[in-house]
């Protein structure tokens, strides 16, 4: 018997009670009815008892429909945590294959260069050029091959739209079936984190993160991104870094203790007897979190370059050629000396500052390039020497010399929410007169301004559009040369009065 | 000597930048590293420790929407809700999608 039996019983009941008490007080009952409802009165009553006798021997009667559906639903949570278990397992499996991760960038950018004092051909003169326009595509890899061992790689892309090589005879419209340099992936970064053990040594290796250090992260919107700073070197090296953490032992915060050697040009010829010395790189730094200063970041460094190459190249315009090379194509070592300290969101202000400083000393040799000039009629004359920052016809030749560069920014967030937090930024740098700006010429700007040997100024707008993925740079930029030298590194530094504005407008999108 | 005024300038108005700022006194990472690595510590036998990049941020805002920690161990007097706001906001924006910084040696 079920509850809603019970329940209709004692109802009935209990209204039969009450009629009969009305009936007893107001209304006569014919006797045949009133024995009518005494025995059915009677049945009740039995079956009460009946009822209640049945509780009494099976207590747990009454609970029996409950528990019948709770198993039903554990039957059912059953059944669904085994097809969860099964699909993630599928999840999971794909997940483990998954060996690499994929991240990108995509960068669009407008600019326009204005020169003044252009030198062409001895002449001076203004050159415009009001739009460039450029992508570049950024793929980064990783993989976490197991706990102590990390792969990174990066891809990159970056080309003038339009720009393509028609001598080639390849262009936009049939590169996909003719193979193009202008517009190929290349490989810039391809690297193993290798962490000792429980060991606070790792061993780095590879095609090394060593392009747009700090402090593009402010003027890139983005997080660190290269090990060391811009005007340390900015250029794709292949070579090894050994890391210490020192946080463990002296509790400084991120601080880090690194060695590195790297080859910038490598001889693979010298067993056929070719004389070239191998231009190496030697590098120590240490780098940590100023002691009570968050996000504050120190660096010091030194790198010892030897046998930096001897001009191999002069420009098609140039009335020379070259026709004999110093011993081994160098001409003399140089060591980079850095320092940089930088202050991010300080005390929380949105604030952003930093200054570098480098200083490289030139240890040239005697020997250079030799330079001739067809004359007609009389043939090859010898028309100079050149070595690094010196000339045969100046004596100066061998001369050791000193450079410096200075470099120093401000960036502010600000309080802005309904703009998402723009930035505004200013920057400037000074290269003086011996400034080699080869060590800095990796950052994929069409303009290295840290190449320069004269004064730099920038000043930008950031327009978040997305906090996390993507936004919009404004800026312009003003170059002030002193010294512009065409042969670059080599021969004696030309004075200059050339001039270069630029603005320009990028959209940079990360996923 | 433009450029040491110039640098001059740069540290004038850094210092009025800093001065003119109050200093604030929380800190998301700073409350992590306290409140919930004052548990999740290898070694400290009550949980095993971590970092942000455990969970995507996604997961981190589950995490906390849902008070999933709750379920583990009731935290809700040891760590205030103003607190748990910054730690949360800590975790998400150095979570596994987050844009890690790079370097040579860095994990
Ligand atoms: C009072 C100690 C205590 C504090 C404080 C604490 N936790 Fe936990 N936490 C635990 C314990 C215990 C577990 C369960 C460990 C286990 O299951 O092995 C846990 C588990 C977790 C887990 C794993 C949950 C899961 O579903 O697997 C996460 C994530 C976590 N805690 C995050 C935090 C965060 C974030 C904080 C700081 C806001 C915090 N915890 C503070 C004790 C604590």
């Amino acid at each position: 018997m079920g509850k809603k039996q019970l329940a209709s019983a004692l109802i009935m009941l209990f209204l039969l009670t009450w009629t009969y008490q009305v009936a007893a007080e107001n209304i006569t009952v014919d006797k045949k009815v009133f024995e009518k409802i005494l025995n059915h009165q009677k049945t009740l009553e039995n079956e009460i008892e009946q009822l209640k006798q049945h509780l009494k021997e099976n207590p747990a009667s009454l609970t029996v429909p409950a528990e019948q559906s709770q198993t039903e639903d554990v039957q059912y949570l059953k059944e669904d945590v085994e097809e969860i278990s099964k699909r993630l397992d599928k999840v999971e499996t794909r997940s483990i294959l998954d060996k690499i991760q994929l991240g990108g960038e995509l960068k669009t950018q407008l600019e326009s260069f204005r020169y003044k004092n252009i030198e062409l051909n001895g002449v001076k003169t203004d050159q415009n050029t009001d739009e460039i326009w450029s992508n570049r595509l950024r793929i980064s890899l990783r993989s976490e091959i197991s706990d102590n061992i990390i792969f990174n790689g990066r891809l990159g892309y970056f080309k003038l739209w339009g720009d393509t090589d028609f001598g080639k005879g390849s262009s936009d419209w049939n590169h996909p079936s003719v193979p193009d340099p202008e517009g190929n992936l290349h490989i810039e970064r391809a690297y193993i984190d290798y962490f000792v053990g429980q060991t606070p040594l790792s061993l780095t290796f590879g095609r090394l993160p060593t392009t747009e250090g700090p402090p593009s992260e402010f003027r890139n919107y983005s997080s660190r991104k290269a090990t060391w700073p811009k005007l340390m070197l900015d250029a794709e090296t292949d070579g090894i870094i050994a890391n210490l953490s020192f946080d463990q032992w002296t509790g400084l915060k991120n601080s880090m203790f690194r060695a590195g050697y790297s080859k910038l040009k490598q001889n693979f010829l010298e067993y056929q007897g070719v004389e070239l010395e191998d231009l190496n790189g030697w590098a120590i730094a240490f780098e940590t979190e100023i002691p009570g200063i968050k996000n504050s970041f120190l660096w010091l460094s030194y790198i010892l370059c030897n046998n930096v190459f001897a001009l191999t190249d002069v420009p098609e315009s140039a009335p020379f050629q070259i026709s004999e090379y110093p011993d081994s194509e160098s001409v003399g070592d140089l060591g980079i000396y850095t320092l940089h300290l930088q202050f991010s969101n300080i005390k929380n202000s949105g604030l952003d500052w930093f200054g570098s400083l480098a200083y490289i000393d030139i240890d040239a040799d005697s020997e250079g390039s030799v330079l001739t000039v067809n004359i007609p009629g009389v043939g090859e004359v010898f028309y100079n020497e050149v070595g690094l920052f010196g000339d045969r016809l100046n004596g100066d030749l061998g001369h050791d010399r000193n450079g410096y560069h200075f470099y120093t920014g401000i960036s502010y967030r600000l309080p802005f929410k309904c703009l998402k937090y723009p930035k505004l930024g200013f920057e400037y740098n000074h290269g003086s007169k011996y400034w080699i700006g080869e060590v800095s010429s990796g950052s994929g700007d069409l303009i290295n301004k840290l190449g320069i040997n004269g004064d730099a100024y920038e000043f930008y707008y950031i327009q978040p559009i997305d906090e996390k993925h993507m936004f919009c740079r404004i800026g312009a930029l003003y170059l002030d040369y002193d010294y512009y030298n065409p042969l670059n590194i080599y021969g004696n530094q030309v004075k200059s009065d050339m001039a270069l504005t630029s603005f320009y407008l990028l959209t940079d999108i990360k996923f | 000597m433009k450029e040491f005024i110039s640098l001059i300038i740069l540290l004038l108005f850094l210092c009025i930048s800093v001065q003119s700022h109050t200093s604030y006194a929380f800190d998301g990472e700073a409350l992590f590293k306290t409140k919930c690595a004052g548990c999740h510590a290898n070694g400290s036998g009550v949980a095993q420790s971590f970092a942000p990049v455990k969970y995507a941020s996604s997961q981190w805002e589950r995490f906390f929407e849902r008070n999933k920690h709750e379920r583990k161990k009731d935290i809700s007097k040891e760590i205030l809700p103003e607190e748990i706001k910054l730690i949360k906001n800590y975790l998400i924006n150095h979570a596994a999608d987050s844009d890690r910084p790079i370097a040579a040696g860095l994990k």
